[in-house]
């Protein structure tokens, strides 16, 4: 993909939440800083480990979390910093080296053709039956299109961040389903694109990390996928997946 | 034996107390205490005239009357629950929040002290 010079005019910030990651943030942070120099924000969660002067080392901005609230409260604090420093566009990464920085222009694109308000990196090659059969699941729970609902790889435009920060949205724990959920509620235009994605380098999923968290995450989101479905908009019901080219 | 009047007398007064007692030295936020002023109230007078719920009982056309009363507080326990999720909810909100904005808070103090050095 040839990158568009609009995409350095816009003000683009990174934000990686993380939690005890000091063994693959430096890395992320240098790949994003390298290939394209954008600003990176990482939010320690009250990690116990050195993430945090880690990430300061590697050229991020680090802002601290005094109690651990989620990867979700994380990535709102992100948002707040976006739209204090004026930010356009804020990209969110998981800090574990999941998500490749080569993609964050075809995520953008959308956002910047104006075409979206939010975009989902997808990759429904990764993840065993059962997280495939649980996407299935929300799917037919939501009534919604999108492949990948779990993906944190997202990208926002300015737009989005008043309502990301807003009350309601700080009843979620996860960035998955409630959030598209949420943000088809407020009028934005959710779209999906395609991108590949690497294997977790340090730890595992903090949802799928045990059974009793995995029915625990069921419970949960399919509740909230039915409960928000039964009282949303359906005009902005589908949502469009856009091929990068 | 013991006149069941008393027993009850004696278990509402306690509890009565207790309430009170926690009222009096600002145990409960005033939202809550109110609430539950109103219980300690109730129940010393149902502990002391038990036999109240009996003639509601009877009006209400209900056969067994212990049982309204079972139903009563089953219905007022529930709605209490229920309104102590919401708070804790809200509350959960107001800390995520005040998270956040400390965060941000710490890191515009953080920059400043640099800028100085």
């Amino acid at each position: 993909m040839i990158i568009r010079k609009s995409f350095f005019d816009k003000k683009i910030l990174i934000i990686v939440p993380a939690y005890n990651e000091e063994a693959t943030i430096s890395n992320i942070i240098s790949l994003i800083k390298g290939r394209y120099n954008l600003d990176v924000l990482v939010v320690d969660d009250c990690s116990q480990d050195n993430t945090r002067d880690v990430s300061q080392k590697a050229g991020a901005a680090v802002l601290s979390h005094c109690i651990n609230c989620g990867a979700w409260c994380a990535i709102q604090t992100g948002f707040r910093y976006a739209l204090n420093k004026g930010y356009d566009i804020a990209v969110t990464m998981d800090a574990d080296g999941q998500h490749l920085p080569e993609y964050i222009p075809f995520i953008i694109k959308p956002l910047e053709d104006n075409d979206a308000d939010l975009t989902i990196g997808s990759y429904t090659g990764r993840g065993s039956a059962g997280r495939k059969f649980a996407w299935s699941f929300f799917r037919i729970m939501s009534g919604l299109s999108i492949m990948d609902l779990t993906s944190g790889f997202r990208a926002y435009n300015k737009k989005t961040f008043k309502y990301l920060i807003a009350d309601e949205s700080l009843i979620y724990d996860y960035q998955d389903i409630g959030i598209i959920l949420f943000m088809l509620r407020c009028g934005m235009r959710v779209k999906e694109v395609p991108v590949l994605m690497e294997p977790r380098q340090n730890g595992c999923s903090r949802i799928f990390s045990s059974w009793w968290n995995v029915l625990s995450y069921m419970i949960d989101t399919s509740f909230i996928a039915l409960t928000k479905r039964l009282f949303r908009d359906r005009r902005h019901l589908m949502c469009s997946v856009n091929n990068f080219k | 034996m013991f006149p069941y009047q008393y027993t009850s007398a004696i278990i509402g007064i306690i509890l009565g107390l207790i309430i009170f007692f926690l009222i009096k030295h600002d145990r409960l936020h005033v939202k809550f205490a109110f609430f539950w002023f109103i219980i300690a109230v109730a129940v010393i007078f149902l502990g002391v005239f038990p036999k109240f719920f009996d003639k509601i009982g009877n009006f209400l056309g209900v056969s067994y009357p212990p049982v309204l009363l079972l139903v009563l507080a089953l219905s007022l326990v529930l709605l209490k629950l229920l309104r102590t999720d919401i708070e804790r909810s809200k509350l959960e909100q107001r800390i995520k929040e005040l998270t956040q904005r400390m965060a941000y808070l710490e890191g515009i103090i953080e920059s400043k002290e640099h800028e100085k050095q």
